[in-house]
């Protein structure tokens, strides 16, 4: 991948491979997901998985970047997979349309997951999913000015449901717009490549709250 | 006693506005962070992630004057 030379002066040609040979998955392409996809690609992962049952629908438009108003009513995944592919990275984007359950089966090259989806439920699903095939997975959550970031590898440190405590929130419309969500995302996949690589300063329980309110970052040990 | 709080996200409009999401609470003397949930009206449903000077505890913790306690309930949106 002849378009990644800027990002090899970074990463040594050990780190370069192990990056361009990644395989990711994403569960959800919404306003996380389709932030991380466009990333993922950029830094040149080898292939990206998009999971989602969902259709693109006007209020997505404020933060879904990778669809506009003529995709509406399409499959998510099929119109990411449609621009992605226009761009010709080399990054292989395969599409998988349907729900996150906690009993699906997962392709057997995946690496790491990120989380992108929209509410709880669905990742303590997901990370139920991840918990069975021993994957990291790297969790980011969005409301507003603030959001989230952790990884949970299995075995290894706090699980989300841990987190949590057992308490949900009533399901509701939450608040978001695009910024935040760009910021959470590229956080997320910070942190993927550098659980790929085996860095040491992971967020492995570790808590990373981001407020846009007062640009604070604040890391704290779980 | 007197405790600083530092509310995020959704929590920060418990606190005036002026204060940015930190305030000086006056709290009685041997008061947990259940009682300072308490006093603070913060709603019980919702998970909450407590660091009491940048540590992370529980709710059952006992504050000690001059504590820095931020409140997080963690966010769900994407």
């Amino acid at each position: 991948m002849e378009f990644l030379e800027r990002q090899s002066l970074i990463f040594d040609s050990e780190e370069m491979d192990k990056i361009t040979n990644a395989t990711v998955l994403i569960g959800g392409v919404g306003g996380l997901g389709t932030h991380q996809a466009l990333e993922l690609q950029r830094v040149g992962v080898k292939k990206i998985y998009l999971i989602d049952y969902d259709r693109v629908g006007l209020s997505n438009l404020n933060r879904q970047i990778l669809y506009g108003r003529e995709d509406i009513g399409a499959p998510k995944v099929d119109k990411a997979k449609e621009l992605l592919d226009s761009f010709g990275l080399g990054t292989e984007i395969i599409t998988l349309e349907g729900k996150i359950t906690k009993s699906m089966d997962l392709p057997p090259d995946v690496d790491i997951i990120f989380d992108a989806l929209d509410n709880f439920e669905a990742r303590l699903d997901l990370e139920e999913v991840a918990t069975r095939y021993d994957l990291p997975l790297v969790h980011g959550g969005i409301e507003a000015w603030s959001g989230q970031i952790t990884t949970i590898i299995p075995g290894r440190t706090v699980t989300l449901k841990e987190l949590l405590g057992g308490r949900f929130r009533p399901k509701r419309k939450i608040p978001v717009f695009s910024p935040p969500v760009a910021i959470v995302a590229s956080l997320q996949v910070i942190e993927g490549i550098k659980v790929l690589l085996g860095q040491e300063d992971i967020l492995a329980n570790k808590l990373l709250i981001v407020d846009l309110k007062d640009y604070s970052l604040e890391k704290i040990q779980l | 006693m007197e405790v600083e709080v530092r509310l995020f996200a959704t929590l920060r409009s418990i606190l005036a506005k002026e204060d940015r999401g930190v305030g000086i609470v006056d709290i009685e003397e041997g008061s947990s962070v259940d009682d300072l949930i308490e006093y603070l009206e913060i709603p019980r449903d919702i998970p909450l992630i407590i660091m009491i000077n940048g540590q992370r505890k529980s709710e059952e913790s006992l504050l000690k004057e001059g504590d820095r306690v931020g409140i997080f309930p963690p966010v769900g949106g994407g």
